[in-house]
């Protein structure tokens, strides 16, 4: 063990939870803004993780206890790994070599899994709709985004991630597998807001059908742990697609010969840039203009269209590699 | 095809001879610039012919019920009933107001929720308020009441049957459920 | 053997009704097997209290029972006082009664618009439709005095009159909803997820909806053409033609679902602009109060015996008033309220069996419900089932009042 994992370790968490915490207030800021509200102030998601922190924590009485409050840890902690999977800009991911994209896939489909499972153990009949809700949703759109992956490792012949930032995708591709990544784009966009529990697909959450759903009995600290794993979640989510597909360095666009450490930060920034801006109109943007879909709709929509949209991206994509 | 008030009343004439014990047409004039004018039927029928009245209102078209009603006059309740023909035709709606009386010793009346499912509600709001059963009528738990209401309590009535002021004092009832009670002071 | 249904409530307190109701529905799988609709949480016994008060003090007390259609109640009172009684408001004030009641129709509809799109999950249209409505509430504020509770019938006409200034900023209004209008209509009925959420959704057949006794939009999205306004039409209204908007005059056919009601509406708000405007057009002068002498007034119902029904089309369907002045007292003897959710909560049942749970919050706020009903006994029990009674609890909340302030550092 060096110094260097230890620092990763202890650090990415931390730096992760103030990124995602961040992101989230920029998000509910913004997008009160586009409709004619104020808004929060952007500190208001780590008010909100101290109140809940502050507050106590509930345990229905007909909820099984110990699943009730271990689901939000795993949750929790899986976010926490998945930060560490993630390479930002030319950082590399911690935990590079030891996991790749499939493992990425596991970890964001353990937290919804968590959320599920703590949504059945909480005994209230919304909650176990909303869990029901959720592993319909998760088994429609895991499929499109097992196929993106898919497609990538197609194109790199690997599934590690550290491979595929370290070349930008469209440098790669012809013009036929760039049409087929263009898909593979399109199709990851239509899953992010369903990973992410956000409308139009916050299904699992409808606040005015079913109360939060999955949410609706959890408390004080266990809510708060939800919390920062969703927002950690976001913004992991984000980053991924920032990875994936727009993996442009500063370097790489404008040719700029830094070293050491401007280097280092002047990227980061810019990593940081982009996923702002893919944040606000993968997710801010599409929350504030859409309606919720019913359960059944976004499954069709999963397994039809977005499917197809995949599965047509891998084919182009697969056409140009043979 | 809409018809009169003067026509309608013919058929129920026809239909019901005797049992209709008075009636009366009123006309209403509305309007500042181009005055017209509506009509609305206005009758008092015998009480065993309520049945038959509804069916003969049915015939001439499907009504709308507007509400029923219900008055105490000592020995008897008047039941007001208000079905509107003809709705949905411009200046051409003619109301049909029924009355009957029933006397107290026998506050049965036939439902009409066979004809209509929606006067459910109205036979049930008048059920737990003046006391009347209606024969058929299936869901006959209390509408608007409490649960708990006490049997035999009827809002609307003006006799013993009646509650005693519960306007101004809301909480003097709740220190008369102390003192059934047995409570002391709290 | 697992358990595979799921018993859920909804109501009284729940995020998708903000009404005191319950609905129970027993829950399999989304499907729902078994539905029970429970009402009366809010009865507050006003039909009671007014068989008990004179005429003005019940019409001021019939403007309570509703919070969002509150000049509605008014309006079938005075019509239904007016024809008991025999009098007849003077033009003016029959124009100016009618104006308002439109204007309160388009704030209606607008709400119920945001209100819509709140419960599937549209957010951004309920905050846009909301800013739009507050012209319309800045208008009635300006006209009458506040933005709700307008009290501004009288028995035999109104109690303020229109100003100069007035109409102006009434036209500039119409000016205003006729494009907000056609931008909500954009929104509403093109937008692919509104429709996909609406269409099919809470759909009543015309012959079920006569059977259920519903009343007004939802009535009309029917099919029905029923409006009081054009059936049995009174005060303005009997000038001029209007005509029950219907969705097959507008697409050609009528399925009754939540999307025909939205289109029924939005087209309302547009019929509603060109009533107001008819009115303003077509202004009489003159006086706005049949016996301006509510002294004289009062003597009048004391001397009077008669009865009559009074209908109002209100935003949400006929409001119907049955009156009785019995010759002795100078307030009705018999006073019977019907509002529009009254008739339109049957629709609830026989909609809501069969559909999903996603669809509760739709069907339940298609109908705009509003409950506007009679006096519940309040008796609040502490843990140990002992009764508080009125003085007590008023002590404490003095008492807590004066703890937050200390908190607080507020001085009185």
């Amino acid at each position: 063990m060096t110094p260097e994992t230890i620092f990763y370790a202890i650090g990415m968490p931390i730096i992760g939870v103030l990124l995602g915490l961040v992101y989230k207030g920029i998000d509910r800021r913004v997008s009160a803004r586009m409709t004619s509200r104020i808004g929060p102030p952007i500190r208001q998601p780590f008010w909100d993780v101290g109140k809940l922190l502050l507050k106590e924590t509930v345990v229905p009485e007909n909820a099984v206890r110990w699943i009730f409050n271990a689901m939000p840890i795993l949750a929790f902690a899986s976010s926490m790994t998945l930060l560490l999977y993630i390479p930002f800009g030319i950082l590399r991911a911690p935990l590079e070599g030891y996991g790749d994209l499939v493992v990425i896939l596991y970890l964001l489909t353990l937290q919804a899994l968590a959320m599920a499972i703590g949504g059945f153990a909480s005994g209230s009949p919304f909650s176990s709709v909303g869990a029901q809700r959720e592993m319909v949703l998760m088994m429609s759109y895991e499929m499109p985004f097992a196929i993106v992956i898919t497609g990538f490792a197609l194109i790199y012949k690997s599934f590690s991630l550290s491979t595929i930032a370290s070349t930008p995708v469209w440098s790669i591709v012809g013009p036929l597998g760039g049409l087929g990544v263009l898909l593979l784009l399109i199709a990851f966009l239509w899953v992010t807001p369903a990973e992410l529990a956000k409308l139009p697909f916050d299904i699992a959450e409808a606040e005015t059908e079913i109360a939060e759903g999955m949410l609706a009995e959890y408390s004080g600290r266990n809510l708060a742990l939800f919390y920062l794993s969703d927002a950690v979640r976001g913004f992991a989510m984000i980053a991924l697609e920032v990875v994936l597909f727009f993996p442009f360095t500063l370097s790489y666009l404008f040719g700029l010969n830094l070293s050491g450490a401007a280097l280092y930060i002047a990227e980061g920034l810019w990593f940081l840039f982009k996923v702002l801006v893919l944040y606000i109109l993968a997710v801010t943007l599409v929350r504030t203009s859409f309606a919720r879909f019913r359960i059944e709709q976004a499954s069709r929509i999963f397994w039809v269209y977005v499917n197809i949209i995949a599965l047509l991206g891998v084919i182009l994509i697969w056409a140009e590699v043979m | 095809m809409t018809l009169t008030a003067e026509e309608i009343l013919e058929r129920l004439k026809e239909k019901l001879g005797d049992a209709i014990l008075n009636y009366e047409v009123k006309e209403y004039k509305m309007g500042v610039k181009r005055p017209r004018t509506y009509q609305e039927i206005w009758m008092e029928i015998n009480r065993d012919a309520f049945r038959k009245a509804v069916e003969a209102i049915f015939e001439i078209d499907y009504p709308h019920l507007h509400f029923i009603a219900g008055e105490d006059v000592g020995e008897a309740l008047t039941m007001i009933y208000s079905f509107g023909v003809f709705h949905s035709h411009p200046w051409g709606e003619v109301s049909i107001v029924m009355k009957l009386d029933l006397p107290k010793s026998n506050l049965v009346l036939p439902t009409i929720t066979d004809l209509m499912i929606g006067a459910e509600t109205n036979e049930r709001e008048i059920r737990e308020m003046l006391g009347v059963e209606f024969e058929g009528l299936k869901n006959k738990r209390h509408l608007f009441l409490p649960d708990d209401w006490s049997e035999g309590k009827y809002p609307w009535r003006r006799d013993e049957y009646g509650v005693e002021d519960m306007i101004k004092h809301t909480h003097k009832s709740v220190r008369e459920i102390r003192k059934q009670r047995g409570e002391q002071n709290g | 053997m697992a358990k595979t249904t799921y018993y859920i409530p909804v109501g009284p307190i729940h995020p998708a009704l903000k009404e005191p109701i319950r609905v129970e529905a027993e829950v399999e799988g989304e499907k729902i097997v078994k539905v029970d609709v429970k009402r009366g949480f809010a009865h507050r016994g006003i039909e009671y209290m007014g068989m008990k008060r004179n005429a003005i003090q019940t019409l001021y007390l019939s403007e309570r029972i509703c919070g969002i259609c509150s000049i509605s109640h008014p309006y079938a009172f005075v019509i239904g006082s007016e024809k008991a009684l025999g009098i007849e408001a003077p033009p003016r004030a029959q124009y100016i009664r009618t104006i308002i009641a439109e204007l309160e129709r388009i704030h209606s509809h607008i709400l119920w618009l945001g209100v819509i799109a709140h419960e599937i999950g549209f957010d951004p249209l309920l905050f846009w439709t909301w800013k739009g409505r507050e012209k319309v509430l800045d208008i009635l504020e300006a006209i009458t005095g506040n933005r709700i509770n307008y009290a501004m019938y009288m028995i035999g006409g109104v109690r303020r009159d229109l100003k100069e200034s007035h109409i102006k900023a009434l036209r500039d209004m119409i000016t205003y909803y006729w494009e907000f209008t056609e931008h909500m209509k954009e929104v509403f009925l093109s937008d692919p997820v509104y429709k996909a959420r609406t269409r099919g959704v809470a759909q009543l057949s015309k012959e079920m909806a006569l059977k259920l006794n519903v009343v007004g939009p939802t009535a009309r999205a029917a099919g029905i053409r029923m409006d009081v306004r054009q059936d049995i039409p009174y005060d303005a209204y009997a000038d001029m033609d209007v005509k029950a908007i219907v969705p097959q005059d507008i697409v050609g056919e009528a399925r009754g679902d939540a999307y025909d009601i939205t289109m029924v509406r939005l087209y309302e708000i547009e019929q509603s602009l060109d009533i107001i405007e008819f009115c303003l057009d077509n202004l009489p002068e003159g006086k706005i109060l049949a016996i301006p002498n509510y002294v004289a007034l009062l003597n009048k119902i004391k001397k009077t015996e008669g009865e009559a029904i009074g209908a109002h089309e209100a935003p949400r369907g006929e409001v119907i008033h049955y009156l009785k002045y019995d010759g002795t007292r100078d307030g009705p003897a018999v006073w019977k309220v019907i509002a529009p959710s009254y008739n339109n909560i049957n629709s609830w049942a026989p909609l809501l069996l069969g559909a999903e749970v996603a669809d509760i919050p739709v069907v339940v706020a298609y109908i705009d419900p509003c409950m506007c009903c009679n006096d519940r006994v309040a008796v609040v029990e502490d843990s140990s089932g002992r009764l508080l009674d009125y003085s007590y609890l008023h002590k404490k909340a003095v008492e807590k009042t004066r703890k937050l302030e200390k908190e607080l550092g507020v001085r009185r």
